[in-house]
């Protein structure tokens, strides 16, 4: 945490809302990323943000310098994503509407696959359908550590800050999601043994 | 196949390499033995080939200053009913008004009361006239820069320090408004602001207020300063929004026939991949004043540019110059500048 942020805080937490706006401005890229990877859809993810940062900003004054603003943010970030997530059982990872019906991926999905470069040629509807469906059938905290270790590359003690649970925990969800992951999707595998 | 109980959980991290370097040699030393470990570790790397890698932000960039603008102003307004409910809470606490005055003297009283036990203290709020208090709300006298004035309202007293031997008194303080700058083309502190919300600003829409501002200001002036002028080759360098791009080329346009200028456009003119900024860049090389290079330049993009449009124009202005050209006035350019 460099000089200025700690002052930007020091002034957020006096109520300074210009401060706060900064803030955001540094950490919320990521924070969306995170969002969406964990409810799935980038509508829902656009709200959870919202209710991130407001909540956030009321917390603010609590915030001890003791971890990075990035992981506080995030675990903020990640207990409201779930919460959603929670709300929101009857939604998949993906968002669901008219497209997926026709079975056309939804806009999110077809953004996310499509900037992952993950195209039909590369990656058949099946493999997709089949990596939602693993991803979904996984216990939320497995899901959760799976989702921050593969795709945001957090270390293990980082997760662990995040969503308050011990290291060893940690490892031991990213083992057990890894292991799910490999069985529904072995077929895919080039090593399938 | 059986994974070692002891490692199964280490493997899935020296896939991501989220091991201690000691952790890792161990782990690595134990593959080496162990075929069941091993193939887990191939099939680990096997899926993350077939996940996808890391989603992209979810958001193009106005999205996002829309998120970010709705967030603000949802904080704001959040901070303004605090206030209110705040004020609100005091509205409760005022007494009936028959009861008002047996309040007043009941507080006059217990002052009267109080005042007699301690030492007399200067009235400092009293000594306040209204400028004085003006000045401390609004520090005029600390940001004022030219003809301009900047306003900051006070947010919050974050420190004082008060020596008594000397009776001074520092207070530190922040401001918390949105700032309001006002001043001509000419104010340095305009300049300043300009060059920093044109490098700095995050917000797509403010930047291309800034290169416009300094468009306007170059067409006024018909120059350019050199640190606005940095600020625009740094943005062709490095802005990604073409619109903005176009907007800079404008500027730069109107400052013709600046020379590191004019060597800026020539470099759009023939490098830039989007036709819309080389067919900027070629309109304002032609309204100036034609040189020789400047024929061997137009004839050079006459032949080579992928666009039509900008190869008929190349062609057509060849035309013209050829027409209105003196016999014998030199045009032996073809050697020049190739």
């Amino acid at each position: 945490m460099d000089s200025r942020e700690i002052e930007l805080i020091k002034r957020a937490q006096q109520g300074s809302v210009d401060a706060f706006d900064a803030l955001v401005r540094l950490h919320d890229r990521q924070i969306l990323q995170m969002i969406c990877s964990i409810v799935g859809n980038q509508h829902d993810a656009y709200d959870v943000y919202q209710d991130t940062f407001i909540r956030a900003f009321a917390k603010i004054s609590s915030f001890r310098f003791e971890s990075e603003l990035s992981t506080w943010l995030g675990r903020i970030a990640i207990n409201l994503s779930i919460n959603w997530r929670k709300k929101q059982r009857r939604r998949t990872w993906f968002s669901l509407d008219a497209r997926k019906e026709r079975g056309e991926p939804a806009p999110s999905e077809a953004l996310f696959l499509q900037e992952a470069g993950i195209e039909s040629s590369m990656l058949d509807k099946e493999l997709q359908r089949e990596v939602k469906k693993g991803l979904n059938t996984l216990p939320e905290q497995q899901r959760v550590v799976f989702v921050l270790k593969h795709y945001h590359g957090y270390k293990i003690r980082e997760i662990a800050d995040m969503i308050d649970i011990a290291e060893g925990t940690v490892k031991n969800h990213l083992f057990r999601a890894t292991q799910k992951l490999q069985k529904v999707l072995k077929v895919y595998y080039r090593i399938d043994k | 196949m059986n994974i070692c109980k002891q490692t199964q959980e280490k493997l899935a991290l020296f896939v991501y390499g989220d091991l201690s370097g000691a952790e890792q040699d161990t782990v690595r030393a134990h593959l080496e033995s162990c075929p069941d470990c091993s193939r887990e570790v191939e099939r680990l790397q096997a899926l993350q080939e077939v996940l996808p890698p890391q989603p992209p932000l979810p958001a193009d960039e106005a999205t996002l200053i829309q998120l970010r603008n709705s967030l603000s102003q949802k904080l704001r307004q959040g901070q303004q009913s605090e206030q209110r409910g705040f004020a609100n809470f005091w509205e409760l606490l005022q007494p009936a008004p028959a009861l008002r005055i047996g309040m007043a003297a009941l507080l006059f009283l217990v002052g009267f009361f109080f005042g007699r036990q301690g030492p007399t203290e200067t009235p400092v709020a009293n000594d306040l006239n209204k400028d004085a208090m003006e000045a401390l709300f609004t520090a005029n006298n600390l940001v004022q820069s030219g003809g301009s004035a900047i306003n900051p309202l006070l947010a919050s007293v974050e420190r004082i320090k008060y020596n008594p031997d000397t009776g001074e008194m520092e207070i530190f303080y922040t401001t918390v408004n949105d700032i309001h700058l006002k001043g001509d083309m000419k104010n340095p502190a305009v300049q300043q602001m300009l060059r920093e919300a044109i490098l700095e600003e995050e917000n797509l829409a403010v930047r291309l207020h800034a290169v416009k501002a300094v468009k306007s200001m170059a067409v006024e002036q018909n120059k350019m300063a050199p640190e606005i002028l940095d600020a625009l080759t740094y943005v062709l360098k490095k802005e990604e929004n073409p619109g903005v791009r176009l907007k800079v080329v404008q500027a730069l346009k109107a400052s013709l026939p600046d020379e590191s200028v004019k060597v800026m456009l020539v470099k759009i003119l023939l490098d830039d991949p989007n036709p819309a900024l080389r067919i900027e860049a070629l309109s304002a090389l032609m309204e100036n004043e034609i040189s020789v290079d400047d024929v061997n330049l137009f004839r050079k993009v006459a032949r080579q540019d992928s666009n039509n449009y900008i190869r008929n124009r190349a062609h057509k202005m060849l035309d013209e110059y050829d027409n209105q050209s003196i016999p014998g006035s030199g045009r032996t350019d073809e050697s020049v500048n190739e």
